[in-house]
């Protein structure tokens, strides 16, 4: 298998299986419009990410190189967030910072898959969560007036009914 | 990943969802239900402010199908409309509109998809009076009684395209859509507005000069006109809008036909060879003008102008009943009186061919019909006397169906056609053609004088309730 030579941010390179690094479609149309030839050794210089997260992306991609492609989007689709596989929530078992660096990687690499699951994993971190709840979670503050908090609540009152 | 200022170190909690782009934001809460997202909602003004877009929530409109008919019935009997006004505060955005529709509608047979019933409310109880609609497929436009307009994309509801006032702060009588234009009618004046642009030119059409001019010469305001008109009769100006660049215009005590192009200039006048008439009706159907003219007090003349050969084509009396109503049906003219020869109470309903005017076949109806209670699809006529829905061919001068309605229809239509939608005592009722079955009733008492009821390809069903609302409710 042809192999291309991926560069990360801060300099360090990484030797990834042509067909692995092409689940990113980011890199499969550079390949393309570039007509890079498959036997050069070329580095594609990948200045959004950083080599840890270049690093957990590839692992990623590298077990999920033989996935059917995922579906389009269908907005008439109700969408699951239950359905993480377990390697993929062993996975995403890090730091809201790298989650948070994953979801960018992901959307910039084009990684449709990847980019899904990082979602899901915020999504399920917010799921069933209380506000002030979701406020510790993520260390916001809370910053309506107290007027603002009673139209907030009002406005979603009908959430709470049965 | 470069330095991004304003992330905390990793390891530490941040807000997520803040930091990153507002798209990846809405991606990750387009996972969520509509409760979570209400729920999120009260995190932050910036978390408020990412849940309340549109697309998301029209994902939650669209996503509460229902399975069958007979489930969509049973919503349609229990549901019990929910009102949805709440007063904002200035400091926080207001909530977009698929949201407001979500939670409107939510418990609703409410769905987009195909094959579906599905209604949305276009206004509040507390705007102003809905005074008329139209709607061209496209857009559709809703006047008040305050005099403002608003317009809406039928594709795209609950987006809105525009809201403009009119002139007079009067009640808007008529309103029609052509395009990106539109031509309102308040007292004897008549505005054409564009949708994009807004104000054009306004007519007034007792005195027939351009309220441009008249503002000119005169030094006044708009707002002022309005003590100078007298309010007209509801139908005194009838108005037609052919390929939407000229408005032929017709005023009841006039004997002619005005053409206005659309940039305000009035490009012709069609003249009625009779010269003491007063028009009754007109309507346009298939390329020609057909109108009802009055010469005396019991003769009414049906007649004809071809617009692309400039000419009249014909002209027929009706002399035993005064024809009302014109209504188009494919190569025929219908024509509907209201009472019969010598006014034994009966209605009689004509059809003509609409190029020679020869008669095809003429119904007396064996009771009274009013004009709002005939309509007709392809060829057939669909009528409703006090008890009864018939569907009468005037061809083979047969009838093909008659219904028992068990009351009295007071406004008649036909649907998509499979359904014939009658209202008796106020409540909208869907009929199948086909069994003769009533299917199911809408939820809503309409108002059967409150306006226009606009049915845009027969799927769709443009109503105003009783309590001044626009419903819109759509069949497949």
């Amino acid at each position: 298998m042809p192999n291309i030579k991926l560069q990360s941010s801060d300099g360090e390179i990484y030797n990834v299986d042509v067909e692995i690094a092409k689940c990113s479609v980011t890199i499969k149309t550079m390949l393309e419009d570039l007509g890079m030839d498959e036997d050069e050794e070329e580095v594609v210089p990948l200045p959004n990410v950083n080599s840890a997260i270049l690093k957990k992306v590839i692992q990623w991609a590298t077990y999920h190189k033989d996935d059917p492609p995922p579906p389009e989007d269908d907005e008439n689709k109700e969408k699951r967030t239950d359905d993480i596989s377990s390697w993929d929530a062993d996975f995403l078992k890090v730091d809201q910072g790298t989650l948070f660096e994953l979801i960018l990687a992901a959307n910039y690499l084009d990684i449709k898959g990847l980019l899904d699951v990082t979602c899901k994993t915020v999504a399920n971190m917010i799921k069933g969560k209380t506000p002030e709840e979701i406020r510790k979670t993520f260390n916001i503050k809370n910053d309506f007036s107290a007027a603002e908090e009673e139209q907030v609540r009002k406005e979603n009152e009908w959430c709470e009914e049965k | 990943m470069m330095d991004i200022p304003g992330i905390a170190p990793a390891g530490e909690s941040f807000d997520i969802l803040g930091e990153l782009p507002t798209e990846l934001g809405q991606r990750i809460l387009s996972f969520l239900s509509a409760r979570e997202l209400a729920r999120v909602a009260g995190v932050s003004r910036l978390w408020r402010s990412l849940v309340n877009c549109g697309p998301i929530w029209r994902r939650h409109c669209r996503s509460e199908q229902w399975d069958s008919l007979e489930k969509m019935v049973n919503n349609f009997k229990s549901h019990v409309p929910l009102s949805l006004v709440k007063p904002g505060l200035d400091s926080l955005e207001p909530l977009c509109s698929w949201r407001i529709n979500y939670e409107r509608n939510r418990g609703l047979p409410v769905s987009w998809a195909r094959n579906r019933t599905v209604r949305y409310r276009l206004s509040d109880p507390t705007d102003p009076a809905i005074t008329c609609i139209s709607c061209d497929g496209i857009h559709v436009a809703m006047a008040r009684l305050d005099g403002s307009v608003t317009v809406l994309n039928v594709e795209r509801l609950p987006f809105f395209v525009k809201e403009f006032r009119a002139l007079l702060p009067a009640p808007i009588i008529q309103i029609k859509l052509m395009g990106d234009f539109c031509i309102i009618q308040q007292h004897m004046l008549l505005q054409l507005f564009s949708v994009k642009t807004g104000f054009i030119d306004a007519k007034c059409f007792d005195m027939g000069f351009s309220l441009i001019e008249l503002i000119e010469r005169t030094k006044w305001k708009p707002r002022q006109v309005k003590n100078r008109y007298k309010p007209g009769k509801m139908k005194d100006v009838f108005f037609e809008v052919v390929d939407g660049e000229r408005v032929f215009v017709a005023v009841r005590d006039f004997q002619c036909v005005y053409v206005w192009d659309k940039s305000g200039k009035r490009v012709d006048t069609i003249h009625i060879n009779n010269r003491m008439c007063k028009i009754r009706d007109m309507i346009l159907h298939e390329g020609c003008l057909y109108l009802i003219y009055a010469a005396s007090r019991s003769i009414r003349h049906v007649t004809a102008y071809c617009l692309r050969e400039r000419r009249w084509i014909f002209e027929v009396t009706t002399p035993l009943c005064k024809t009302q109503k014109l209504l188009g049906a494919r190569s025929l003219l219908i024509g509907v009186a209201v009472a019969g020869p010598g006014l034994t109470c009966t209605g009689v309903i004509t059809a003509w061919y609409r190029d020679t005017g020869k008669i095809v076949s003429v119904r007396h109806t064996a009771e009274y019909v009013c004009f709002r209670t005939v309509t007709t699809s392809y060829e057939l006529v669909i009528y409703a006397e006090t008890t009864s829905v018939s569907i009468w061919e005037p061809r083979s001068n047969s009838i093909l169906r008659k219904v028992s309605t068990y009351g009295n229809p007071v406004f008649l239509k036909n649907l998509a056609f499979t359904f014939v939608a009658i209202f008796t005592d106020r409540y909208a009722y869907v009929w199948d053609w086909f069994s003769g079955q009533r299917c199911f009733r809408l939820y809503a008492i309409y108002d059967p004088d409150g306006g226009d009821f606009v049915w845009n390809d027969e799927t769709k069903l443009l109503i105003i309730t009783e309590d001044d609302v626009l419903d819109m409710i759509g069949f497949c």
